[in-house]
């Protein structure tokens, strides 16, 4: 799944480390949802949604999920 | 955080007794004293695996109390060991490995590996290697998953 995580860091010149830790996670699991390669539960996504003040479909891409859905 | 922070605590105190009773054990085996116990004194085998099991635990038991005092000292360090051990991808990958289940089988196992020993030294061997193997292909699937996910 494709986010806008490293790009709403790199915005707000926010580390991996600090972000892991505001929003109550480790910074592997940060770096693992940025590559693709582990999709944040929706808690995990609402927590960091908010952190940056946008909405959970703002963030994170959804649209290859509903194609392989269709 | 500062339930957690009387849990570390909690910890703290548990791991400084586990480490007492290690060293303590240990040196009573090697003292000789244990030998009343054995009924098979001359298997080497088995309590030289009690005593580097007993070794292990202390030392374990000494890294923990290192790593838990450090973390209690700074709030930061503290909510960093929180999001590590309720963090729900490591969380995830531990499920996926067997886990806590795959740790208590394998303790069990190596629990009555000791006992069967004093007895059975076949039986030893095998439930302590069956444990052994249990447990290396939980750290290999753990591994795999971390790669994975």
């Amino acid at each position: 799944m494709n986010t806008k995580i490293r790009e709403l860091r790199k915005q707000r010149k926010l580390s991996q480390e600090e972000l892991a830790l505001a929003v109550g996670t480790t910074r592997q699991t940060i770096t693992s949802i940025e590559v693709g390669k582990y999709i944040a539960s929706l808690v995990l996504a609402h927590k960091i949604a908010r952190y940056f003040n946008l909405t959970i479909e703002e963030v994170f891409d959804f649209t290859e999920i509903e194609e392989k859905n269709e | 955080m500062e339930n957690y922070r009387k849990v570390i605590k909690k910890r703290i105190i548990l791991c400084n007794i586990l480490a007492v009773v290690s060293v303590g054990l240990s040196i009573f085996h090697q003292s000789g004293l244990f030998n009343w116990v054995s009924l098979n004194t001359q298997n080497e085998a088995v309590t030289s695996f009690q005593v580097g099991l007993l070794f292990g635990f202390g030392i374990l038991a000494l890294f923990l109390v290192y790593k838990y005092g450090k973390s209690i000292k700074d709030d930061t360090k503290l909510k960093i060991l929180y999001n590590k051990e309720h963090d729900e991808r490591q969380n995830l990958i531990r499920q996926k490995a067997g886990m806590p289940m795959l740790m208590i089988t394998s303790g069990i196992m190596i629990f009555a590996g000791i006992i069967t020993g004093y007895f059975n030294e076949i039986i030893f061997y095998t439930l302590v290697l069956t444990a052994m193997i249990q447990l290396t292909l939980g750290a290999i699937v753990k591994i795999y998953c971390m790669k994975k996910m």
